[in-house]
């Protein structure tokens, strides 16, 4: 069964043709790799799915729904969560407040609540607090990291707070755009891990991801775009080993050289 | 915790017993102008502040709430109470058109476009003459008043104390819990936000809507205390002064427009100086400007520090000022 | 009618000219910065007090007190707007909403210090761009000489701004710090230098607007805080932002369709098409009608 689908998906900037027409299933419960060179959409993808850029043509269907021209905050509480390739925490808000941010929707209060702050009020606090809390530990930040600002955080742990946030909603897809970027070895076993981990509790993960080694750990499914077109797909080490996926990393290394 | 409640004892003790010390009618009208500012001032700290959505058109909001109220007391015979009710409801209502725009727009584009808004509003008001008597103004606005007794400037101050009172607890309540944690994720970044579930658009109407009522409270109180209102005090100009106080008293800050108001209210007053009776108005203009060049923060935070060094700070919670 | 007509559009372009120049002086700013100065109509005012002073109080010659008006503005803007504002502000990461707040607040200040240094009254502008009272005749048109001297002005500043940005290394290389500053000063452009002759043009174009439209405004505080300025911003906005020529146009649709809602609505409800032109294209058209230069 087949979490989401898009059918024909098409983005293009202008001239550049960044999504041509792509045909990609994510089946439910699997980790699924999405590679090419850089440049190849993988971004774009993400951000049509999660409504962040309007599709030129094509659909996204998400549990059997169409989701194409749906507000960005109506697919995240419909169960797509996301992460960001350059980090996009909130400048003043603390670790906790981050990860509550995305709880809004579960606290079930009104503003009238808030004002006249009643007992229902205090109970969702409560308990989107201790959710909160529970998610961060997932993600391996701990008691003393709740009152510092997120962006504060070393790089690392910056990127977990990033996949805290989305986890908050308790999304059943998540997409996960290079959460490799940047970490250090120790950080690298960590994400893994939470990988694992997030995958365990059945939600289902599309892992945009430059380094291998990750992609080839955890994903089930893989497919590689190149410019902008589904290139191929099947396990990684199908792909891995197709001479046109070869070719399409190596011609891009060759021409940056 | 108990050297605190000294403290607040004092600050307490300090406002109740201004009028009565301060015994010039005149000063205290003053402070009651600026009180009303300060009304304005606090909505444009939930609004710019904490949701950030720039408006610098708020002297319109002020303008509408002071007419609203003085037409529907003078043209419709209402009681003053309905006419604040109107003047609140109307202006909340025109901040739907006035947020439609933050949709689309932010920063600079979105401070043009409240701008223009704020310069239409004006132009209407003096240009409906049938209505607003135009450039002339409204006369003769009855003053609130209380068991057949008018209010004078001391019960306006009371009043306006314990109003600024109520709604500094309602922006706090707010700020404090997750709706004010949704605003400050939609100024840090809407994106983000948005991917996070946050339905930005209602909290724009929302924060354009609080601090839209806020304004149209000030105006009728306005419009009421000084029983005549004149297009003169809905200018542009007046919109970048509230601002100024707001940013003065601390953008960021829950106390940012109580502390903004009277400071930027009273400075000019500071430098009267015998002599220098041509450059004070310089002088505080060029004060408020290094305050805002150099102290991004603005003063409150700078009082509330130096309250929790003489009184203590609070054992519990963070960031937190009297209640 | 036809006449009218005619007469009507001329003024209008004279003074939708200005507004251009205003705007110019907005895109300048805006292309380098990425930021609106509101105190940017400031400028203006500065120039026209600064040229009445030279000219008027000093007797200095006209030609010399054009330039030292000039350049004094662009000395304000460079060391004031952009040596101590700019600078505090963006050397503490600060965000336009600081921007924009610290201009406004030096906007009212500059307008204190004005009324300190020159009074509150405004001075009547000597006509030295004709006299209203004897304007030039053509067929019936009557077509102010100061309305021939804003187009000669502005087309003098057309021809010398594009040859600056077209011709001369100093513009290729501000224009290239504008589209991107890193890959500027890879080039090995200085970025700093760059920015503060942006500062410079800005300051220094506006206060040319200032002094033309004195005249009209009279050498008074009006001049930096009226809605003029606005007008500037729309006028920038129209354009495009990103192109200084294409402000022209803007301010050339604003002074036009000004002067028609005076002629066929109502002179009350003149300054509000401003307003609506405004926020129709920062709605409808948010980019503008022209690209980047
Ligand atoms: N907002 C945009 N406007 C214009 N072009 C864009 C935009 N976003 C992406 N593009 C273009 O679309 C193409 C695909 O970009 P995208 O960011 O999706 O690649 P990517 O696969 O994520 O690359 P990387 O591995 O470097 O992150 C690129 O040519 C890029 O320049
Ligand atoms: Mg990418």
């Amino acid at each position: 069964m087949n979490i989401l689908e898009t059918k024909g998906l098409t983005k293009s900037f202008g001239g550049v043709t960044a999504n041509s027409n792509l045909d990609i299933c994510i089946k439910k419960g699997s980790v699924t790799g999405l590679i090419g060179p850089n440049g190849s959409g993988k971004t774009t993808f993400i951000n049509v799915v999660s409504g962040v850029y309007p599709a030129t043509s094509g659909k996204v269907i998400f549990d059997g729904k169409d989701i194409t021209s749906l507000d960005k905050y109506k697919i995240a509480r419909a169960g797509i969560a996301r992460t960001f390739q350059t980090i996009r925490l909130f400048e003043r808000l603390s670790v906790l407040e981050t990860v509550l941010v995305a709880r809004h929707a579960s606290y079930g209060a009104s503003i009238w609540d808030a004002v006249l702050s009643t007992s229902r009020l205090r109970a969702a606090n409560a308990r989107e607090e201790a959710r909160a809390k529970e998610l961060l530990e997932i993600v391996g930040l701990g008691k003393q990291h709740y009152d510092v600002l997120g962006n504060s955080l070393p790089y690392g742990y910056r990127r977990s707070l990033e996949i805290a946030r989305a986890l908050a909603l308790e999304p059943s897809l998540l997409l996960l755009d290079e959460p490799a970027a940047g970490m250090n070895r120790e950080e690298f076993n960590f994400l893994q891990e939470i990988i694992q981990n997030v995958k365990q509790q059945g939600i289902t993960i599309l892992l945009v991801e430059h380094t291998m080694e990750l992609v080839e750990a955890v994903v089930d499914h893989c497919v590689v775009l190149n410019y902008g077109q589904k290139l191929t797909e099947g396990p990684f080490c199908d792909c891995e080993s197709d001479p046109r996926v070869i070719e399409a990393y190596l011609g891009k290394e060759e021409a940056e050289c | 915790m108990q050297r605190r409640k000294i403290g607040f004892l004092i600050i307490a003790l300090l406002i109740v017993l201004y009028p009565l010390v301060v015994s010039d009618s005149y000063k205290v009208y003053i402070m009651n102008r600026s009180l009303i500012h300060a009304i304005i001032a606090m909505g444009l700290v939930t609004q710019v502040g904490f949701a950030g959505q720039i408006s610098l058109g708020h002297a319109a909001f002020y303008g509408i709430g002071a007419y609203t109220s003085s037409l529907t007391v003078l043209k419709l015979g209402f009681p003053i109470g309905l006419g604040f009710l109107a003047a609140i409801l109307l202006c909340v209502l025109c901040s739907v058109f006035l947020s439609v725009p933050s949709f689309k727009l932010s920063g600079f584009f979105l401070s043009l476009t409240t701008i223009a808004f704020g310069h239409i509003v004006w132009v209407i008001i003096v240009n409906w003459q049938s209505l607003t008597n135009g450039a002339l103004g409204v006369f003769g606005i009855p003053s609130l008043s209380l068991f057949g007794t008018r209010f004078n400037n001391t019960h306006y101050f009371y009043l306006l104390v314990v109003t600024i009172g109520l709604l500094y607890f309602f922006i706090r309540r707010i700020t404090n819990s997750f709706i004010g944690r949704a605003f400050m994720a939609m100024r840090d970044d809407e994106l983000a936000a948005e991917c996070s579930g946050i339905n930005t658009r209602y909290f724009k109407l929302l924060a354009f809507g609080i601090s839209a009522g806020f304004a149209g409270l000030a105006g009728a109180f306005y419009a009421h205390l000084s029983g005549f209102i004149s297009p003169e005090s809905f200018r542009f100009a007046e919109s970048t002064k509230f601002v100024g106080m707001a940013v003065t008293g601390g953008l960021r800050h829950l106390l940012g427009g109580i502390v903004g108001a009277p400071i930027v209210t009273f400075l000019p007053e500071m430098f009267r100086f015998p002599g220098w009776e041509t450059y004070y108005m310089m002088a505080a203009t060029f004060v408020i400007l290094m305050i805002v060049v150099f102290m991004p923060d603005g003063l409150a935070p700078l009082l509330e520090k130096g309250f929790n060094k003489i009184f203590g700070e609070r054992s519990t919670g963070k960031g937190g000022s009297s209640e | 009618m036809l006449q009218m007509v005619l007469q009507n559009s001329i003024s209008g372009m004279a003074m939708g000219l200005l507004y251009g120049v205003i705007g110019i002086g907005v895109c300048l700013f805006w292309q380098t910065t990425g930021l609106i100065n509101f105190a940017h109509i400031s400028s203006a005012m500065l120039g026209a007090y600064f040229f009445y002073t030279f000219y008027v109080m000093w007797k200095l010659p006209m030609v010399i007190s054009f330039i030292l008006a000039i350049g004094l503005v662009a000395l304000y803007g460079v060391f004031i707007l952009r040596g101590v504002i700019y600078k505090q502000i963006m050397g503490r990461k600060g965000g336009r909403l600081e921007f924009i707040v610290a201009t406004m607040m030096l906007n009212i200040f500059l307008l204190n210090l004005v009324v300190v240094l020159w009074g509150g009254v405004p001075y009547p502008f000597p006509n030295i761009f004709g006299s209203p009272m004897n304007p030039l005749r053509i067929g019936g048109i009557v077509v102010q000489y100061h309305s021939v001297w804003v187009l000669v002005f502005t087309g003098a500043l057309v021809i010398g701004l594009n040859f600056f940005f077209k011709r001369t290394l100093t513009g290729k290389a501000l224009r290239a710090t504008a589209q991107n500053k890193d890959t500027a000063s890879l080039m090995g452009i200085g970025v700093e230098k760059m920015t503060a002759l942006s500062f410079a043009l800005s300051t220094g174009i506006t206060a040319i607007a200032g002094i033309l439209l004195a005249p009209i405004y009279f050498v008074s505080v009006e001049l930096g805080g009226g809605i003029i300025g606005i007008k500037g911003f729309a006028s920038a906005v129209i354009g495009g932002l990103t192109n200084p020529f294409g402000a022209l146009v803007g301010g050339l649709l604003i002074g036009l369709a000004e002067n028609f809602s005076v002629f066929y609505i109502s002179s009350s409800y003149r300054d509000v098409i401003t307003f609506v032109l405004l926020v129709f294209f920062l709605i409808a058209r948010p980019q503008g009608l022209f690209k980047k230069m």
